[in-house]
This record gives C-alpha cells, structure tokens and sequence, in this order.
C-alpha cells in the first residue's frame, strides 16, 4: 500500500498561521519540528498514510517522530504494526513531499 | 485590597477550595486555590532565576489556562508587568509588540506556527514540569498600587498600537467596582470562552470571580461541542460572551427550529411567554436551558455593541443577558447592567466610582480605572484626554434621566466587528494601495446581517480584474484580527473626494447601502467555499465535488472544516470530506448534525455501586473459586503500590486470555473494584460474523462488562473516543488495565506495543504500573479448550511517570519495564 502528497509550503503558511495546530498535531511534533518546512514535511506524511490506508482518518491518530538524527517514524493506532510503514520526506523550494509504504 | 498581589494574597486562605477546573477534551483536571497559590510563587522563582525584577516588561502570549494565571501572577509577584498578547495574533503584531514595550522574556505556547525565538522564551506548556522542581519564593514583595501592572496594546498594525498603561490601582479599583456592581448572590462558576489577554475576560471573567473566591472553567479546544459539554457538566453559572457569539448561537437555534418545523409552534410559544416571568419562559423553553445546565444565569455581553434583535430573542427565551460598556483604558468596565435589571438597548449605569459625562455627543469619563497615557506615546496620552483630564473615549452617546447609558457609535475611523475587534481602516487601507493592481482602496464598516464588518471597495488599475487574488495576497500580510472578509469594486472612475481630495467615506458607505449585492442572497456555506477557493458563486453547484471540482486540497479542507465548525456550532469528524463529498452533502450535515450511525458501546455502570456490588458478588461465586481451583498463585511487588495516590494505567504482558481475573484476583481490594479493562473491540465485534457468532459475543461482551468492567478498545479506528472514555474514567478515579501487544504472545516472547499506549499515557498523565504475569501459559495457553492446574506468578513493578517523553519513548520505556520484571 502506497500514498504520496506534496505540500505547497505558502499555501501551508497562510492557512496553518490561523488554525488550531492542536487539532492536527501533537506537542512532540510541533515541538520537533521547530521550521515551517520540516512541519509541513509531516503534515504531508499524514496525508500520505491517510492515502495509503485508503481512508480519512483523525489527524492525531497518526503522528511522526524523528530520531536523534532526524529520521522520521511514523506511528499509528490504525495499524497493528508500526514496524511496517516506511515513510520518506523531501523538501525542496516552496514544497515538501512525502512518501508512505505499508508493507504487508 | 490595593494591588493584584493582594488578591492573589487572598488564595493561601482559601485552601482546598476550587479555583480552575481545566477541560482538555480528554480530562478534567481540577486546580485548588492553595495549588495555583504554591505554583505562582514557584514562577515567580523561576522568573527570578531567568534575571526577571521590578519593572521589567515579560509577554504572554498563549490561550487560555491555568498555566497563563500562573504566569500571569508570577510575573506580578516579580514585581514585573505583564504584557498579554492576544493568541489570535500572528509573528508580526508580536514582534512589534515587543519591540515597543522593551520586553525581556516571552512566554510563548507551542501550538502557533511561528514562535518569537529573538529574545528570551518559555514555552508555556511545559511550565507544568518546569516548576515541579523549583521552591517557591519565600517573601511575598508589597509594590506600590501606583505601579505598573499591564501594559495592554491596543490595536494598529502598521500603525504601532499603543501600549495602554494600567496600574494595580487602575486593575484592582475595577475590579472591586465591577464586583459590587454586578451583585452575584451566591458561588458562581465562569466559563471562560473569551481571551484573557483581552481587559473584558481579564477583569470579569477571571480576576473578579478570584477575588469572589468563586471557580473559573478553561477549555483546551473551543470547539463547539466541547462548549456545549462544560456548560452542560461544570455547572456553568455565567459566561462572557462576545455579540458574535450569542448571534450565531441564535442562528443555530433557528436552524433546528426550521429544520424540525416548528416554526408556528415557535412564534405561538413566544407570544404566550411574552410578559410572563423568567420562570416560566424556562418551563416553556426547557430543551434550550437544558442545554446550558441548571444553574445558568446568565451572559455577560461585551467588546462591542449588542444589537436589539439578539437582545430580544434571548430575553424571549428567559435567558438574562448582562451587557456592559467599557474600553481597555478603563480596565476596563465603565457601565453594566445589572444581573437583577436589564434595560434592553442600553449599556447600564455607570459603576460606582466611575464617572461619565457627554460633551459634544461623545463620552468622556474619569475615575480610578481609567489609565494615565500610553506607554512611551506623549503623542497619543496629549490626545486621550481634554484639558481638564477627562479621558475622551471616542465613543458617541447619551444618558437618559435613569442614569442609563446608552452607546450611539464610534467617533473615530475605527471598525468595532461583533467579535470586540477593533479594526483600524487606514491600516488595511495601507497595505491594499500597496498590492499590485489596486489603484486606490477605501474601507468601511459595512453591517450585512453579520454586525460590522471591515469592507474593502477598490479602484483597480487598468488589465487587473482578479479581486480574490488581491484580496487573498492583502490578508497575507494583515495580523488573523484585520482580515478583510467582503470586498466589491467601485462602480465609478474614482471615489467621491473633499476639495483636499480625502475619501468621502460616508458617500461611499451610502452608495454601497443602496447597491442589492449579488450575493447578499447567497447563504453562508457557498460564500464560505467561495471565499476559500477564490471561485465565483456561480460556478459552486450543490451537485459539485469538493476535491475534484471546486479544487480543495487537503489543507483548504481544513479551513472549510473549521469554519463551519465555527460559524454553525456543531463538530465535524476529521474524516468529514472525502474525495466523493459533494456541496449538498456538507449542507445535509450541518442541517441535521451528525448522526451517529455506531451504537456506542462505551458503558459507564459498572463503576457505580451496584456495578461493583455485582461484580463482586460474581467474584466471590464463580471467578475466585475458580481461580483457586485452577492456580497456584504467587503475588509479588504489591508495596510497590502502597505510594501511589490516585489511578494508574496497568499495563500487563499478554499470554492467555485468563491474565485478566488472574491480575484482578491478585490485586488488593481497593484497586480490583476501581480498575476497567481495556479488551479489543475487534474480538467481540469483528465484521464477519455468522448470526450466531454475533449473539454469542453480545452475550460474552455483556458479561465482561459486568463481571470484569471491561471496556472497548479498538485496535483500528475509534481509539479517540475510547481514549474519551478512559479520561472519564480515570476522573471518577477509576484505574486502567491495558495490555499493550494487542494480542496473546505466540512464543511467550513479549511482542511489539501498540502505539495507542503512547497517545494514553500522554492525554491521561498518570503514572504507569508495569505488571508481569508468568506461568499462565501453562494453565490456559493459546489455542486451550479446558484449563490446567498450575503454578502463576504475577509481578507488580514500580510506577513509572513520564512527563516529557515523546510516545515512542513512551512505548520503549514501558515495555523494558516489564522485560526487567524477574520472572
């Protein structure tokens, strides 16, 4: 299963500047990604799990980590195992894309 | 009472008293009066030990809470003036507000997008395990009542906002003013919707109930629902409102009445109460005060003008609604009515100690509330007050021979919205002559059924015909408060000017009055959409796809989303909009709300005493014997339970399905019957089932929920709402066992966690108690039909509590934990 989305980083800043961040991310995410590209990098990363599960679902049942050497990892309560999704994410200019795999 | 450390003197008697209670959503979390005591003296430390003293200026900038009193008297106790900043407000109007106001540190919340990183900052939300380890301030300084206080901006973005100077004197006589003005006859508790950077919610919802000793309701989220939930749950006495407010919770009423066609029985059930008591409009109108809890009384209304019709309908309906007059210079309550009179239309008396006068049609006052000048402005303070010091509030208005004070407009170019803000049109007007296209821009305020709103008209220059995309790029550069909402082009080559070629705005507001607009006509969801996606009115069907056809992407879907969240009071799944939504399928949402299709399984009975009574009662007839028979039981670590003081979230390695009453029956007493299971929700109600398979496991979940107070958890979707329920559950002090590998060991290897245990530990802060149970793989394995006699032993570990951890950490932490447990 598969899901890509790219994320338009104005679009992103104008909208995001008057929402309420809570209702999409965590405090950990907000707090790990301190830039508008690297959030926005996530919020592309949700979208792109929602792509591959196939279904909309809640934007804080899922959420990203990154270590200490900044790789992301994803984590759901949709799935039952973490270990299988494998996400990328790229930024370059004015966006950000992200890639989501589920391995069966 | 001379200053606001008086006050806050005032919570060290009051003890165990209830001071906040704060609503996440997920939890309730009760604050007591000698708690936010401790823990402001805890930041006044902590303020101390980051070089905060007397005098200096310290900014805050979050939403509502416990944690912004905190601060909030901190820095008071420092010595220090505080400086609030609205949490609406984007980077820009923060950055100016610093830079005027000289301030030295920022407390700041992690949810806004762009943070202040240029000076000194805390983030907000993580006071609360900041000051765990801090002592709190041993002497309590006494400042003078002619010291500063706040310094409170007032509005101008490109214009710089004036920095309104309120001493404790000004804070303090207010609020004892406002207090004995507004008689409340008992305990009152406050909800808290509007921002306490704001004068009106500071002083009437937050620092007058505090002196009263009364209780004061935070929301984490505003979301509708969540609103709807406290006044229903808390009890809610009072709220202050904004007219806005209470115009759209109108609306909504309307829409159900319309949309359940009650319409006549409506107007015939207003015409029977019309002069009758409050009393008995509450009878006749049960279904709406429901809604509000049982000892509503009433809503404060400020910030901006009531309308007649608003005022009306609510009194109608017996709903008191309070409306007062006041302005941040005057910290700012000038006149209120009362809670035993409302003169409907006006604004009240004038407090006692406050006095106003009209001279020339405009409102002058002095007294102890109103402030001496604005902060480093001579400019402006020269301007605020006539020759014999009498502040000119700008305001137009007269006094009838009752003393009532009734407001006519402002006298000033300014916008008062529904919402309290004031927006300033020269400084829209600033960045519109700038946009590319636009040759000349005026605004005004332009009432279309939704109270005032700011209304760009503009010239264009030649070849620029795209108004949204001006308009659009505008709102870019304007603080979230001065967005231009509606907008039209002037019908002629130029505006009508004075000999001195200034804008004659008057003409121009005249001739847009007259103008039918082409979409005044249009209802508020297609202005909505259209206003979001910069497409024309008529090019949005009701047939018309949301993704495909009108082009959302996902994060104008979330725009949409909130608005109509906002705008029609009723919460809506994050899931809401899929590729095949389409206009009428919005529009059959908002009229019906959303019905919930999932029956909801999540039952509270068996934590009330009969519940237990039952349960235990089963315990001792078939569940202990039971486990008597079958197992050897050894219990090992329950001391480890002897220091915790509230519930906890068990968590337990997973090898049979008998590991439940096992762990139960080794808990003590206490613990056994004020601890819920969480068992999967997918292994009582999976989606192929054959007609007896489904009876059998009602029957088994009906049973486990009785007998073993087990709850549903489910392993894809719908965690959220059985995360809800857990909070509530552990509100009414009842603990959780989870067991966080989702299903049985196959190889007795303890298996990955669920990252659902994460997201728990993280809404429902209480500490985790690992357990490890061994040998049950021998009496019940996988795969079993009869059980074994054998030995088990079951390991209790110490608590863990996490504070800042993220979930992976979480997870890793918890399972180590138990690998650790010696078997």
């Amino acid at each position: 299963m598969l899901g890509i989305d790219l994320v338009y980083l104005p679009e992103f800043e104008t909208k995001m500047k008057n929402f309420p961040l809570a209702r999409i991310f965590l405090s950990d995410e907000l707090s790990q990604n301190k830039t508008l590209e690297s959030l926005a990098g996530v919020f592309a990363a949700k979208e792109a799990f929602f792509k591959a599960i196939g279904k909309k679902e809640g934007w804080l049942d899922v959420w990203i980590e990154k270590n200490k050497d900044g790789k992301p990892q994803l984590y759901s309560t949709l799935i039952k195992n973490n270990e299988k999704v494998e996400i990328s994410i790229s930024h370059a200019g004015d966006y950000a894309v992200a890639v989501v795999t589920i391995n069966n | 009472m001379k200053t606001l450390v008086d006050l806050f003197s005032l919570f060290k008697g009051r003890g165990k008293g209830e001071i906040f209670i704060y609503r996440t959503g997920i939890r309730r979390f009760p604050f007591s009066y000698k708690r936010i005591y401790d823990l402001s003296l805890k930041m006044a430390s902590f303020l101390e030990e980051r070089g905060i003293g007397k005098g200096d200026r310290v900014c805050l900038w979050a939403g509502n809470s416990p944690w912004w009193a905190v601060a909030f008297f901190g820095i008071l106790i420092r010595e220090a003036i505080v400086v609030p900043i609205d949490f609406i407000s984007g980077k820009t109007r923060a950055q100016t507000i610093i830079k005027l106001s000289g301030a030295k540190l920022i407390i700041q919340s992690e949810f806004k997008l762009e943070k202040l990183l240029n000076l000194d900052s805390i983030i907000i939300e993580n006071l609360q395990y900041i000051l765990k380890n801090i002592k709190p301030l041993s002497a309590i300084p006494k400042p003078n009542p002619k010291d500063i206080a706040e310094l409170v901006y007032t509005s101008g973005t490109t214009g710089d906002p004036k920095g309104v100077i309120l001493t404790h004197k000004n804070i303090v006589s207010n609020v004892i003013q406002a207090t004995n003005h507004i008689v409340i006859p008992s305990r009152f508790t406050f909800l808290s919707l509007l921002p306490m950077s704001h004068m009106f919610e500071q002083t009437v919802g937050f620092l007058a109930p505090l002196f009263r000793g009364d209780k004061v309701v935070f929301l984490r989220t505003l979301r509708p629902q969540a609103i709807m939930d406290a006044l229903k749950e808390e009890n809610i006495s009072a709220v202050g409102v904004v007219p806005r407010l209470l115009d759209l919770l109108k609306n909504t009423i309307e829409r159900e009445i319309e949309s359940k066609k009650l319409a006549t029985v409506w107007k015939i059930l207003i015409k029977l109460s019309k002069n009758k008591s409050i009393k008995f409009k509450k009878f006749i109108f049960y279904p709406i005060h429901k809604k509000f809890g049982r000892n509503f009384e009433m809503f404060i209304s400020g910030g901006a003008s009531l309308s007649l019709n608003t005022a009306k309908f609510w009194k109608d309906l017996g709903f008191k609604v309070v409306e007062g007059y006041g302005l941040t210079e005057c910290s700012p309550i000038l006149s209120a009515n009362t809670l035993k009179k409302q003169v409907l239309g006006s604004v009240g008396k004038a407090v006692k100690g406050v006095r106003i006068k009209i001279k020339d049609g405009e409102i002058l006052t002095k007294g102890e509330n109103v402030f001496s000048g604005y902060w480093q402005n001579q400019k402006e303070t020269a301007k605020a007050f006539d020759s014999k010091g009498w502040f000119k509030t700008g305001d137009t208005g007269w006094i009838d021979k009752n003393n009532n004070v009734y407001i006519k407009g402002r006298k000033k170019d300014v916008i008062v919205t529904s919402e309290g803000i004031n927006v300033y049109p020269q400084d829209i007007e600033a960045i519109l002559n700038y946009v590319p296209g636009v040759k000349e821009a005026c605004v005004v305020g332009l009432n279309r059924g939704r109270g005032e709103e700011a209304h760009a008209v503009l010239t264009l220059k030649a070849g620029f015909k795209n108004m949204k995309q001006i308009i659009q790029k505008a709102n870019e550069k304007l603080d979230p408060q001065n967005q231009i909402t509606s907008f039209s082009v002037w019908r002629h080559l130029d505006f009508p000017k004075t000999t001195t070629l200034k804008i004659q705005k008057y003409k121009v507001l005249e001739e847009l009055k007259s103008v039918k607009e082409d979409h005044a006509s249009t209802d508020i969801l297609i202005s909505l959409i259209s206003n979001l996606t910069l497409k024309p009115i008529d090019e949005i069907k009701e047939d018309s796809l949301l993704t495909s056809d009108l082009g959302f992407t996902s994060i104008s879907r979330l725009e949409l989303v909130n608005y109509i969240e906002q705008e029609f009071r009723i919460d809506l799944d994050d899931s809401i909009i899929n590729q095949s939504t389409k206009v009428k399928d919005l529009r059959k949402i908002i009229l019906e709300g959303i019905k919930n299709i999932t029956p909801n399984r999540l039952k509270f009975y068996p934590n009330t005493k009969y519940g237990i009574k039952t349960r235990a009662m089963l315990d001792r007839i078939f569940h202990f014997p039971f486990i008597r028979y079958f197992f050897d039981l050894k219990v090992k670590g329950l001391e480890n339970l002897k220091t915790l003081k509230g519930p906890v979230i068990f968590i337990s390695n997973h090898l049979s399905y008998l590991d439940q009453p096992a762990i139960m029956f080794s808990l003590p007493k206490k613990w056994r019957y004020s601890t819920g299971t969480a068992m999967r929700e997918e292994f009582f109600f999976a989606k192929k089932l054959t007609l007896f398979q489904r009876i059998w496991k009602e029957l088994a979940f009906a049973y486990a929920t009785i007998a073993f107070n087990s709850f549903l958890l489910p392993q894809y979707s719908g965690f959220r709402k059985s995360l809800t329920f857990m909070g509530k559950l552990i509100d009414n002090k009842v603990s959780i066992l989870v067991f966080p590998e989702g299903s049985r060991a196959r190889d007795g290897q303890l298996q990955d966690f669920m990252a659902g245990l994460g997201l728990m530990v993280k809404e429902l802060q209480i500490p985790v108690v690992p357990i490890r149970i061994s040998g049950i793989e021998n009496i019940f394995p996988r795969g079993a039909i009869l059980p074994k006699k054998g030995k088990c032993v079951v390991t209790f570990g110490k608590p863990i509590e996490f504070t800042t951890e993220p979930p992976s950490e979480i997870i890793k932490k918890s399972r180590d934990a138990i690998l650790k447990l010696a078997v």
